[in-house]
């Protein structure tokens, strides 16, 4: 048997193992899917400002029917003011209505806008409220819509919530996967299977190589199922294929080789799973996968891009924009040089400790 | 319960030895407080609706009207809802399509003649249909502008700047605020981080019993006068400590660091412990359903992730949707996180936390005798 035979086997066996056992394969293909799914449709709901109304006083119900009206508001109703205020307070709401009955001087009544000023002031909902309540009976016009608009369509398709959140999910889940894993490395050093391997007539690089190709197949696999189902199922637009495809083989280079490392340096399972758990949600949140990295602060977005989780985000942000082209090869590259130093890393040390 | 401290005891140094309890209790809990600190507020300003709207504006209108709704955007009141950048009629389209602005509006050509012909004022809006709020937001502006443009009849010559900015200040219309405290999403986020935390230790020490029954030492155990309860709780003490040891410390950096308030003291730590309880019940379920470690790591993640989101762990509980919130009253995070949101809106109402806490424990007790038929049948076979 050749030594390319004795690789692919190795890593035949590798991916076999995890794909037959119906749990594992749960995790790496279902539960990613259902984040992504769940937080679409969580992300959905800012698609429009809840507001809330207390009803039942006059003049409520012209405004309750004039906020259901506006675009962009969704309504929900409370029974009396200390109610809205604990839902204001909730984040349930982000502003409140209280109709104000009619008086000598405002015959048709008024309303007043609650807000909770130790949050972000929602200029917004301001702006639809009074836009609403301008067309009801409490303004002084009265009458139709006046607005031609248009939209500039086209630019993106499906879900907004998925659009935000399929790439953050594939990034932390392709390096939850592939570390995650590494605990078997630990388990063939513990058990000793490690050594028999080495016993054989089979080179050590070899052994290794079929390891990392197995990873790295596994990583690619769960990538692919991930863009495919929310590509086909959800309507989610990654952009250029080879765009795309650019960002997550460099990106499976880093995570494979960061397992590697990881699964030489642990000592136990254990160690993995913790490692695994911060790498990938910690470096997740620095880079850019758990929120959009535009809506964070300056300094803390030039402190993520010491991560590859932030450089892939990028470049999968640039493809689905359309606007990724030659820059897509050079975050790529930024990417995998990434992968060097720790690759570096991993061959000195497997050396030392895989001798032993 | 000597013994089982014991065996808890053996779980801490088993994670010092490790040098997983100082990366648990003290690195982790750190990182992600200052992390999440440093987001989260910046965040929060830039969220659809709280922050100011970029909007492109074209003056195709060679008439006076179409001047004044021009200038009208460009200030008062309306500078805190949309940050206007004035343009070319042809650079609005594109510029909303690059994402350089957030919407667009143009005054079309021959909006003040239609305005003196006493005909419907028109203003087109462009947006993307990736940001609703901000279009929707957008779209009410120029309702009312349009509307109030109408309102002078053929009289154009009264449409001024300030004529228009009149409609934004009405007098039957007051602002009002509830509270002044600045509050922070980490008054929600920390404790929800914290359960995280609970359920990572408590998952790394379970699964830890069967790498012990892999090298033998459970059976070792089993055979001195221990019962299997006292080897599975005292586990579960152990990693349950380590869990406790990271939500004071996250609890700690996140008031010191960040000013975050969790909530009324003894509420909120009367939660995390049953969700602590909870944790060690599940963990323990888990240990006992499963025949290898590979599916204990797996069914926790899978677990894990899913109670976290569908009970509002990873999005506030009230911002979840209508369905999910539905969903949420079957996992305790569920009860945890909406209690600790529910405390955020009354603080006075300690009976909420009550009832999460009785519901929280109910779920711990039914997942610890499920894990008690199952761990006989599996793991301590």
């Amino acid at each position: 048997v050749n030594t390319a035979a004795k690789i692919v086997a190795i890593a035949r066996a590798q991916i076999v193992g995890h794909l037959t056992d119906r749990v594992g394969a749960a995790f790496v293909f279902l539960l990613p899917i259902i984040v992504v799914s769940c937080l679409g449709a969580v992300l959905d709901g800012y698609a429009a400002l809840d507001v809330g109304v207390v009803a039942g006083r006059d003049p409520s119900s012209a405004i309750e029917a004039a906020l259901r009206a506006q675009p962009g508001l969704r309504v929900l109703e409370f029974h009396d003011r200390a109610a809205l205020e604990s839902a204001l307070r909730k984040q349930e709401v982000v502003a409140g209505v209280v109709p104000v009955p009619p008086t000598s001087a405002e015959r048709a009544g008024g309303a007043r806008l609650l807000i909770d000023a130790g949050r972000p002031y929602p200029a917004g909902a301001r702006q639809m409220v009074l836009a609403a309540l301008d067309r009801s009976s409490l303004g002084s016009s009265g009458g139709s819509s006046a607005v031609g608009a248009a939209v500039a369509g086209g630019a993106r398709h499906g879900t907004v919530g998925v659009q935000l959140a399929a790439q953050g999910v594939l990034v932390i889940f392709m390096l939850l996967t592939a570390i995650g894993f590494a605990g078997s490395l630990v388990t063939a050093r513990v058990l000793g299977t490690q050594r028999r391997m080495f016993a054989t007539p089979t080179p050590r690089w070899a052994i290794v190589t079929g390891d990392v190709f197995g990873r790295l197949v596994l990583v690619l696999v769960q990538a692919l199922v991930i863009v495919a189902i929310t590509s086909l199922g959800f309507g989610m637009r990654w952009g250029r294929s080879l765009d795309v495809v650019f960002g997550v083989v460099s990106f499976a280079c880093v995570c494979v080789v960061l397992a590697e490392l990881v699964g030489l340096l642990a000592r136990s399972r254990e160690q993995v799973l913790a490692i695994a758990s911060g790498l990938a949600i910690g470096g997740g949140m620095l880079g850019g996968c758990v929120w959009p990295s535009n809506l964070v602060g300056d300094d803390l977005r030039t402190l993520g891009h010491a991560v590859p989780q932030s450089w892939v985000m990028d470049l999968l942000s640039r493809a689905q924009l359309g606007a990724a082209g030659w820059r897509t090869v050079g975050d790529a590259l930024v990417v995998v040089a990434f992968a060097v130093p720790l690759g570096v890393l991993t061959v000195s040390l497997s050396r030392r400790r895989m001798a032993r | 319960v000597r013994t089982v401290l014991v065996i808890a005891g053996k779980e801490l140094r088993t994670r010092v030895a490790e040098r997983l309890l100082v990366a648990l209790v003290l690195v982790a809990p750190i990182v992600f407080a200052v992390l999440a600190g440093l987001a989260f507020d910046a965040i929060a300003t830039r969220l659809p609706g709280a922050r100011v709207v970029r909007l492109a504006v074209a003056d195709t209108d060679d008439g006076r009207a179409g001047r004044a709704v021009a200038e009208a955007l460009d200030a008062g009141e309306l500078r805190r809802v949309v940050a206007v950048r004035h343009v070319a009629p042809n650079a609005v389209r594109r510029f909303v399509a690059d994402g350089t602005v957030d919407a667009g509006l143009t005054v079309p050509a021959g909006f003040t003649t239609a305005l003196a012909a006493g005909e419907p004022a028109r203003l087109r809006v462009d947006a993307d249909p990736a940001k609703p709020v901000e279009a929707a937001t957008v779209r009410a502006l120029a309702d009312q502008l349009a509307r109030r443009a109408s309102q002078a009849g053929d009289s154009t010559e009264r449409i001024t700047r300030t004529w228009l900015l009149a409609t934004f200040t009405p007098r039957w219309f007051t602002d009002a605020s509830v509270h002044d405290r600045r509050a922070r999403a980490l008054d929600y986020f920390g404790p929800s981080m914290a359960i995280g935390f609970l359920f990572v230790a408590v998952g790394i020490s379970s699964r830890s019993l069967w790498s012990e029954r892999r090298l033998g030492l459970l059976a070792r155990q089993l055979a001195s006068p221990l019962s299997s309860w006292q080897v599975v709780v005292g586990t579960g003490v152990g990693g349950g400590l380590i869990g406790a040891a990271s939500v004071a410390v996250l609890w700690l950096t996140t008031t010191l660091l960040f000013g975050a308030r969790w909530g009324p003291f003894l509420p909120v730590a009367g939660l995390l412990l049953c969700m602590l309880i909870a944790a060690v019940a599940l963990m323990a379920l888990i240990t006992g359903l499963v025949r290898s470690e590979e599916r204990v790591e797996a069914l926790t993640g899978l677990l894990g992730f899913g109670c976290a989101l569908v009970g509002g762990n990873l999005v506030q509980y009230y911002r979840l949707p209508a369905t999910i919130r539905r969903w949420s009253v079957l996992t305790p995070n569920g009860w945890a996180m909406r209690s600790i949101a529910d405390l955020a809106g009354a603080p006075a109402r300690w009976g909420t936390a009550g009832l999460a806490c009785a519901v929280i424990l109910g779920f711990a007790t039914a997942m610890a005798v499920g894990a008690r038929i199952t761990l006989r049948r599996g793991l301590l076979r």
